[in-house]
């Protein structure tokens, strides 16, 4: 298929759809950039009950929430489906029932309206925030993707071109995060609660290992630091010991985040990238933006880390993610496009 | 009134269009459980075939379920975005009631019969009265037994519906009802989307018809998640 010109014959305006996780989202991108409304309908609160998200709610949910949310997006952006120039929709990876009924609506609204569909890869979507926070940013740089799932760092060579350099070998850094929360008793979801308790602790408190596997790996691991604050915890129970709870989450989040960030610098400063690319939930993660800002500071390179609203899951980055498919002439996955649990980047 | 119809509960989606003759087309998806891959194609098809464009529907039609859970959310949603876009309202027609309708000259109790796994049936049943869909008994998540007890002794009773493709349920309904107990062949006893355009088209000439924001799937269950809760609860009680 050819580009056709856009409807307005100036900006390329995008439709576009998240639902891969317990986040409904819709939100309306102009050219990839600029982001006319964005809105999340947040399941956090029904989850929380279960401590985790269920799939089989967080599928119902999506199912009642997608249309209005739609319609809301339509109506912040002032525009109506006739001005929509293609669709943006996350199909991969998450969680397969949650996808289905973002695919399955912007199948549908792809066909009825004609105009073409993009599937976009949620992670892509992630690193694609940072050209709505960045209006001036281009590949290549390096980025670091954080999130519940992910943990993974990519040498972005073009707006479609990734190679995926490193990746945790067990638990993801929020996974890992959460975990942790969970045994501290802080509640769901645990990565944010963390992040505020340790502001009260000291990071130097207690030493938790800091697992760099190979010298020249770039792949992370995060069970063996988790196990070892779960060892200490029954160390210290076994011993009637006190626990300072604050200690234990900043000398954590220490020792994660400091993994993080010499690796992406590492990485940066192999491939001779001057721009180092924050994304992902765990993104908003205040101890890796500090550090992470510091590093960069010392070694002359720049940091971009999206506002929190863009680093958690939304449809704006898929609207970005999407425009960039679209522009390099993928103008159009057929009408049998399907959704995927899990995919390469 | 021209209605588009969808039909995904099953392991087979279907699509179909009713005219406003009131003739039916249909076409019927060959993938097994593929269907929000084939959804969409198979409208383009049914569409093509009746040589019709999307703009010239003026109501859509889904089986609501019970049924996949899966399956419900992706005919669902697909018929939710399809209305939002042309601007036209949706029946949410109950499957084991359009189902039925197939086997209205059977002369018995028609008995739609899904598999819902841990030992329950979705189950209903109906007769055909002149030109009435009677209920016998409502739509529900049904021990196999309690289907059994309501039936047993009201004469012949054609068995129609996946259930019916499971032995042990099969088994069970042949033991207790006996001579009395029919089923459906193989080729007819799953849902397809003809009915849901027959039944759809009622719903719609009715005015039960309704807007893409308040359509409804019906699971007749809760989640696992929400059940064990429950339960938990109870217990704490
Ligand atoms: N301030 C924070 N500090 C640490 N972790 C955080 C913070 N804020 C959010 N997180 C973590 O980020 C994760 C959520 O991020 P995100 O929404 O991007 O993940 P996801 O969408 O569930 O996973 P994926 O994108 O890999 O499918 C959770 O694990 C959460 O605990
Ligand atoms: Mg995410």
């Amino acid at each position: 298929m050819k580009l056709r010109p856009p409807k307005n014959g100036k900006e390329y305006i995008c439709l576009a759809i998240e639902s891969s996780c317990d986040e409904t989202s819709a939100a309306v991108v102009v050219n990839g950039r600029k982001v006319l409304s964005n809105i999340i309908s947040s399941q956090i609160d029904i989850h929380k009950e279960y401590g985790g998200v269920v799939p089989e709610i967080a599928s119902r949910h999506h199912l009642n929430n997608i249309n209005p949310v739609i319609d809301e997006a339509l109506e912040e952006a002032g525009i109506g489906f006739k001005d929509i120039d293609f669709i943006g929709v996350t199909n991969r990876p998450g969680l397969i029932g949650a996808l289905l009924i973002g695919t399955a609506t912007a199948k549908a609204l792809a066909y009825a309206l004609d105009v073409p569909l993009i599937g976009v890869h949620h992670i892509r979507g992630h690193i694609c925030a940072n050209y709505i926070a960045y209006p001036e940013l281009e590949p290549p740089f390096t980025s670091l993707i954080v999130s519940g799932g992910h943990s993974t760092l990519a040498d972005v060579k073009g707006y479609n071109e990734y190679e995926i350099v490193g990746q945790t070998r067990d638990d993801a850094a929020g996974e890992a995060f959460d975990k942790v929360a969970r045994v501290l008793g802080l509640g769901y979801p645990g990565g944010p609660l963390l992040d505020k308790l340790a502001k009260e602790g000291d990071p130097e408190a207690i030493h938790f290992k800091r697992v760099y596997l190979e010298n020249d790996s770039y792949d992370f691991s995060f069970s063996g630091t988790k196990t070892g604050v779960l060892n200490y915890l029954n160390g210290k129970r076994q011993k009637k010991e006190p626990v300072n709870d604050a200690d234990v989450a900043a000398s954590f989040q220490a020792a994660v985040v400091e993994v993080l960030v010499n690796k992406s610098i590492r990485l940066a400063k192999e491939r001779g990238r001057d721009k180092i690319v924050l994304a992902g939930g765990v993104a908003a993660n205040s101890c890796l933006r500090k550090t992470m800002e510091e590093k960069c500071r010392e070694n002359g390179i720049k940091l971009c880390m999206p506002p929190l609203i863009l680093c958690t899951d939304n449809a704006a980055m898929i609207g970005a993610a999407a425009y960039y498919e679209f522009m390099e002439g993928n103008c159009g996955d057929g009408m049998d496009l399907d959704a995927y649990a899990t995919a390469a980047l | 009134m021209n209605i588009l119809a969808i039909e995904t509960t099953a392991a087979f989606a279907s699509a179909a269009i009713i005219d406003k003759d009131e003739f039916v087309h249909e076409v019927i998806s060959e993938g097994n459980f593929t269907h929000l891959q084939n959804l969409i194609p198979l409208v383009d098809q049914v569409l093509e075939e009746c040589d019709m464009k999307l703009s010239q529907i003026e109501g859509i039609a889904v089986s609501r379920g019970p049924g996949s859970f899966t399956g419900i959310r992706i005919g669902m949603s697909t018929a939710k975005a399809l209305a939002q876009a042309l601007n036209v309202k949706v029946a949410e027609v109950p499957t084991l009631k359009a189902m039925a309708l197939n086997f209205y000259n059977f002369g018995g109790i028609v008995c739609p019969i899904l598999d819902a796994r841990r030992n329950q049936v979705y189950s209903a049943a109906y007769t055909f009265e002149e030109d009435e869909q009677v209920e016998l008994y409502p739509e529900g998540a049904y021990f196999l037994d309690e289907v059994i007890e309501k039936l047993a002794g009201k004469g012949p009773v054609i068995f129609i519906g996946d259930g019916v493709s499971n032995d042990a349920i099969r088994n069970g309904l042949e033991g207790a009802i006996g001579r009395e107990a029919f089923f459906a062949a193989s080729d007819k006893r799953i849902q397809t989307a003809e009915m849901v355009a027959v039944l759809g088209l009622e719903i719609h000439k009715a005015g039960g018809a309704v807007s893409y924001v308040e359509a409804q799937p019906e699971y007749l269950r809760k989640s696992e998640a929400e059940r064990n809760l429950e339960l938990k609860k109870c217990g704490q009680k």
